[in-house]
């Protein structure tokens, strides 16, 4: 254990720094069949650097339009996202996204899949494939460097669009519920991976999910997202962010203390019929 | 995580014993000559049988029916001596010429365009009216108006030929940059890739599946044009081959003019393909 990581989640501290990026009252309405939808209401959320935030929610409450409009995608309403200082309205590398199916260009090997942000940002070509290399040993792939995407099963899949987003270096990962079509014990494995990524990275992450479980072993902080409006219902720090770090996840999924609290959050989230 | 993988089989192992080798060449025996290869030789073959057998016995006359020896003596004849002053190479060089070319340029303007048109409605609503015009013309309705225009030689059939192979990749590619999901488009910008990129590296490449579909419906339309417009107005080429023999009753120029398209075609057909194979592996299997 690095102990400038475990320094490094001593935050936030709004005193101390500035906010990497900032959603400001984010309003989001749209026409359906007449009738006027509030998908989005007042959602104001500051990020700063190295910040693992989980966005818990039912589906429909909103939380990938609010994706959306992080990256760009989508304009809201009204409010705004504000990266360090200026307007973010169009996507660009400061932003990058990991999706819910791994969206690798098919034409393209593995290397060349992570090395895409770096060609696109005209880095050197001897540079591109070590900064590609470097991450796909991060992502534990480097044997399948050479592969074309349907070669690789989902997990690796999406392990390597993980690391493509990472090889961009941009200001903030955005993923939406990116291990939710992957079966159980990979999607365990995957967060494994994701969580080691984070501590030697330490970049600030956005995550979507409905799982709660996924939400309290990955994030920092998190949010719940109700429909009709969508709107923040809760935003808590997870208490156990330290203890991730520090101790087996298995002791700390049985502990007292995470079943109540995720009882606590599955109480607090409020699906349509529909959902649950 | 390691089992995941799929991997095809190595064939040859390094320093395979004699034993070995002679199992591995069973194996590639056995790829090349698969159950439905072996039945598709064997009823090519039952044909032959049967055509053998229907001349031999005279059933109908050797005018409507040549033998199939009559057949490979015409060809042997056309080989040596060509047909009517032109060797039978020419007259095959002549069609692919007249074919390629036109297809050549079909491509490099058909394929831009509809990317372009399939990225924004604006200039396909510009460009579809006539596409959807004189696409389904028989392109001989028009042939006649550009023989008035361009004369009899290769120019009006290059440019007949053109319109033949244009209407299929334009629409290839419109229909190929539609079918793109949203979500690539978006990874590619926020992987900070400018407009002129996302076209030549992402549109382009993603669309190709569609447009090898579109090259192969494209090349036998146009090869499908090209023997009818020989037909109608040549002096030389394989289609005008098969016309001038039907005029003096040469039913086994016809026949072996017929074999000769049919297995051009079929070659031309397998090329595209095996571009495809080569150039698209990963085709159906997202």
């Amino acid at each position: 254990m690095n102990t400038s990581h475990a320094l490094n989640l001593m935050k936030p501290d709004p005193s101390k720094s500035a906010p990497l990026i900032q959603l400001k009252n984010i309003h989001l309405t749209y026409q359906s069949n007449n009738k006027k939808v509030e998908a989005l209401r007042g959602i104001s959320q500051d990020i700063y650097e190295g910040d693992f935030i989980c966005v818990l929610g039912p589906s429909g409450c909103g939380k990938t339009s609010l994706l959306k409009i992080l990256a760009g995608y989508q304009s809201a309403t009204q409010g705004e996202i504000i990266i360090e200082g200026h307007k973010h309205v169009k996507p660009n590398a400061e932003v990058g996204v990991v999706f819910q199916h791994p969206n690798l260009f098919p034409w393209l090997t593995i290397q060349k899949n992570v090395e895409f942000s770096l060609k696109m940002a005209r880095v050197p070509k001897m540079v591109r494939r070590k900064t590609a290399a470097d991450f796909l040993e991060m992502v534990e792939l480097s044997k399948f460097a050479n592969m074309l995407p349907h070669e690789l099963s989902g997990g690796m899949k999406q392990r390597a669009a993980i690391a493509r987003a990472l090889a961009n270096d941009p200001k903030i990962i955005l993923m939406d519920e990116p291990f939710g079509a992957l079966d159980a014990l990979t999607r365990e494995s995957m967060q494994e991976h994701l969580r080691k990524i984070w501590q030697k990275t330490n970049k600030s992450i956005f995550f979507i999910t409905h799982d709660v479980e996924e939400a309290l072993l990955l994030s920092t902080r998190i949010l719940v997202l109700n429909a009709n409006p969508g709107r923040i219902e809760e935003n808590i720090a997870n208490p156990f962010s330290q203890s991730l770090l520090t101790k087996e996840i298995r002791d700390i999924r049985l502990s007292n203390d995470f079943v109540e609290m995720k009882e606590f959050l599955v109480s607090k989230i409020k699906g349509g019929p529909a959902e649950w | 995580m390691k089992a995941d993988v799929q991997k095809t089989p190595k064939l040859v192992s390094s320093d395979p014993t004699p034993n070995e080798r002679s199992a591995n060449l069973k194996i590639v025996f056995q790829q090349i000559f698969t159950t439905e290869r072996l039945i598709s030789l064997g009823s090519v073959a039952a044909l032959f049988i049967l055509w053998t057998v229907v001349s031999k016995l005279q059933v109908v006359d050797d005018m409507f029916l040549p033998s199939p020896a009559a057949v490979w003596a015409a060809f042997l004849d056309i080989l040596q001596n060509g047909y009517k002053g032109t060797s039978l190479f020419m007259h095959i060089a002549e069609s692919m010429i007249r074919l390629f070319s036109a297809f050549f340029l079909a491509v490099v303007t058909a394929i831009p365009l509809g990317l372009i048109s399939g990225y924004s409605p604006k200039i396909r609503a510009a460009i579809d009216p006539f596409i959807e015009f004189y696409r389904p013309l028989p392109p001989l309705a028009y042939y006649t108006l550009l023989v008035i225009w361009l004369g009899i030689e290769n120019e009006s059939k290059i440019v007949l030929l053109y319109l033949a192979a244009f209407a299929p990749l334009y629409i290839s590619a419109v229909s190929g940059v539609k079918q793109i999901p949203a979500d690539r488009i978006h990874g590619a910008l926020s992987l900070g890739a400018s407009k002129p990129a996302l076209f030549t590296q992402v549109i382009f490449p993603s669309c190709l599946p569609e447009l090898f579909t579109g090259l192969r419906t494209a090349i036998g339309f146009t090869y499908t044009t090209l023997v009818a417009a020989e037909m109608v107005a040549a002096a030389s080429g394989i289609g005008w081959m098969v016309l001038d023999a039907s005029k003096f009753l040469r039913s086994d120029i016809i026949f072996i003019g017929i074999i000769i398209m049919g297995l051009l075609a079929m070659l031309l057909d397998g090329a595209i393909r095996y571009l495809e194979y080569r150039l698209v592996p990963w085709k159906g299997k997202n």
